[in-house]
């Protein structure tokens, strides 16, 4: 059974630009971002893991345009059959076509999108962040908080908005006595509900939840991770989930997918990738978790080098440099996505060979 | 789902909530105020110059009452007289009373004070949160403007200034916004430059926030507070510039109650003749006195208001 797709990504990039010399000058790229695809089901929750710097968070914040992507075509709920003829129009490079593509994506294409349809996206999709002493307005009530994305919206009046807010915070577990308080008020779990209540109000589709637990205490991390799962299957809400943290994204992800600066390598079910991945660097990721139980005995993978600078990375595949099974081929060419079966893909050109 | 922090709520914490959280903070703001004597006598000292200054027709009744601000005098007598039952502090050169310059000048020390800082502040406020916010080539732009401004000698601009609109406070005023609101431009835009990449103006964003909403209900309420400071502690530096351009004689003629310009009108008697050279003491004690009480208040009364609005020292 095919599931519905929610969001396409078709050769998404982002580049920081940098600039040096008296003058400013345009000199190099920092590729955060670099040519991905990347399919997301409704409903579906999305972990996406790698190392710090490795893009996820970017990739993430390109797709809610809270950053402009460089180049790509992001599809937000476009019908499969009119997207897949415009990559067609695209990929035949036809100059003829030219005008027609442009008008295909200024309707269809989130990155080409006026300011105003993209405002009106914004209502279906939400970002939870990292740490919400951060990501909550310090000298703002919680009421006003919450209720911000429907007063910008201008979706309801202000007694369905109180009504809105009154639902919301009893579903992330706030009561009524909350809200005339400032986020210093709170313990850090229930600052994190009440920003998953804030990207909850609009009643969006799909949220980005940009390492949600990552700043919480551990005895906190399970609760706000249960409410989240909760939360989804109640609102039927589809997940990014941005993480480093490999259990988390085990407990709660449907699929996963690895990132290796700025690209994909490896993508699947989650338990698919993590009984048989395929790929050196998600194999180094998976033998980095701690087992609980001091008896048994690791193959651990220990990774030399750090993370290429993402503005020279390196020729042929990006991990050769300190990939153990490197062999020439891996120096030259980059490896393209293979299927392995069903919906696991990897991205090396050995994976047959090596494991 | 369990929550245990939610449910075990103490009743004290409810007890509190019941005021509203905008009173509530500013209740703890006036404790906060309250515990430090520096800023009770800073605040007294304000509170009874503007006393001063509103019943200034009562303690010193005008005798013409179309130009109050125009001091009485008798005779032109350039010998100035000391404290007497008719003239509490003494007489200027051609004799014009300086209890009555002193009282009626209150008023215009706090026309100056706080038309200065009010201009500055908007136009700073507005210029700077522009180049912050927006950034990129706008914030160059502006920023170099500042910097033009910054390059403007003072003293130069200020008296090419005043030929040019004529004297008076009113040029005063308008050399001291022009070459004011440069530094309120800076802070606030160094404010922004910090908050405009923080998690909850993305946030703001991300939830479909226009800009103008950004920055009026997170940007502004966020770093507003720097620059309410530096303006309560710059109206007392306000009034001892414009004392200072006064006394350089850019301010309105002999006669007109200000405090600078009494300073002026006497600045050849500061030094008495042979044999006896304090015989002036009270035109330089009793104007410079009274400045410097009145700077020191606002001084004083902005140290007090740091402390209750800079959120690092606030909770301590």
């Amino acid at each position: 059974m095919m599931k519905e797709t929610l969001i396409d990504i078709r050769s998404l990039k982002k580049y920081y630009p940098v600039k040096g010399g008296i003058f400013r000058k345009h000199i190099a790229d920092v590729k955060a971002v670099d040519d991905i695809d990347l399919q997301i089901h409704k409903g579906e929750c999305l972990g996406l893991v790698g190392e710090s710097g490795c893009g996820k968070t970017t990739l993430g914040k390109t797709l809610l345009n809270i950053h402009k992507a460089t180049e790509g075509r992001i599809y937000f709920d476009q019908d499969k059959n009119e997207v897949e003829e415009l990559e067609k129009l695209i990929a035949a490079e036809n100059p003829d076509n030219l005008q027609k593509i442009n008008k295909l994506r200024t309707k269809m294409d989130m990155t080409q999108y006026s300011r105003k349809a993209i405002s009106e996206l914004r209502r279906r999709m939400q970002i939870v962040f990292q740490d919400p002493s951060h990501s909550l307005d310090p000298r703002m009530l919680v009421k006003k908080i919450v209720a911000e994305p429907l007063v910008c919206q201008k979706l309801l009046g202000a007694e369905e908005i109180q009504v809105r807010l009154q639902q919301i915070m009893e579903t992330v577990g706030l009561s009524k006595q909350h809200y005339n308080r400032y986020p210093h008020e709170f313990s850090g779990g229930q600052r994190q509900r009440i920003a998953v209540a804030r990207a909850l109000t609009t009643h969006p589709d799909l949220i980005l939840m940009d390492e949600p637990t990552s700043a919480l205490d551990v005895s906190v991390q399970s609760q706000i991770l249960n409410l989240l799962k909760d939360l989804q299957k109640q609102f039927n809400l589809t997940y990014i989930f941005v993480t480093h943290h490999l259990l988390v994204v085990k407990f709660i992800s449907d699929r996963i997918a690895v990132m290796y600066l700025g690209k994909i390598v490896e993508i699947g079910k989650t338990k698919a990738v993590f009984e048989n991945a395929k790929h050196p660097y998600t194999k180094a990721l998976l033998s980095a978790i701690p087992v609980p139980d001091p008896e048994t005995e690791k193959e651990r993978i220990i990774l030399e080098g750090d993370v290429p600078n993402p503005i020279d990375p390196p020729n042929g595949c990006r991990f050769h440099p300190r990939c153990s099974y490197a062999v020439d081929i891996c120096k030259k060419d980059l490896p393209l996505m293979e299927n392995v079966d069903g919906d696991h893909s990897v991205a090396c050109h050995r994976w047959k060979e090596i494991f | 789902m369990s929550n245990e922090q939610i449910d075990k709520a103490p009743e004290a914490i409810e007890m509190k909530s019941k005021q509203h959280p905008k009173l509530q903070e500013f209740l703890f703001s006036l404790k906060r105020f309250l515990k430090n004597p520096l800023s009770i006598i800073g605040l007294t000292i304000i509170i009874s110059f503007a006393l001063i200054a509103v019943f200034a027709p009562i303690i010193a009744p005008p005798y013409k009452t179309d130009n109050p601000y125009q001091i009485p005098h008798k005779g032109w007598a350039q010998e100035p007289q000391p404290p007497s039952v008719e003239n509490p502090f003494g007489t200027m050169p051609e004799q014009y009373d300086i209890f009555y310059g002193m009282v009626w000048g209150t008023r215009n020390a706090f026309k100056i004070g706080f038309s200065i800082v009010f201009f500055n502040l908007i136009i700073g406020l507005a210029l700077g949160t522009i180049a912050g916010y927006f950034g990129g080539i706008v914030d160059e732009i502006i920023m170099r403007i500042v910097d033009l401004f910054y390059a403007l000698p003072f003293l130069v601009v200020a008296m090419a200034l005043v030929v040019a609109l004529g004297r008076g406070l009113q040029s005063i005023i308008i050399v001291m916004v022009v070459l004011g609101w440069r530094q309120y431009a800076r802070i606030i835009r160094s404010e922004i430059l910090v908050l405009r990449d923080k998690d909850y103006i993305q946030a703001a964003r991300a939830s479909g926030a226009s800009h103008l909403r950004v920055i009026f209900s997170h940007i502004l309420p966020n770093s507003i507070y720097s620059v309410l400071i530096v303006a309560s502690m710059s109206v007392g530096t306000a009034i001892l510039t414009a004392a200072a351009l006064s006394f350089l004689g850019l301010g309105s003629g002999v006669g007109y109650a200000d405090w600078g310009q009494i300073v002026s009108t006497c600045r050849n008697y500061i030094v008495g003749p042979p044999g006896n050279r304090l015989a002036y003491w009270f035109l330089v004690f009793i104007p410079g006195f009274v400045i410097s009480l009145f700077v020191l208040g606002w001084n004083l009364l902005g140290d007090a208001v740091r402390d209750v609005f800079d959120p690092k020292m606030r909770r301590k």
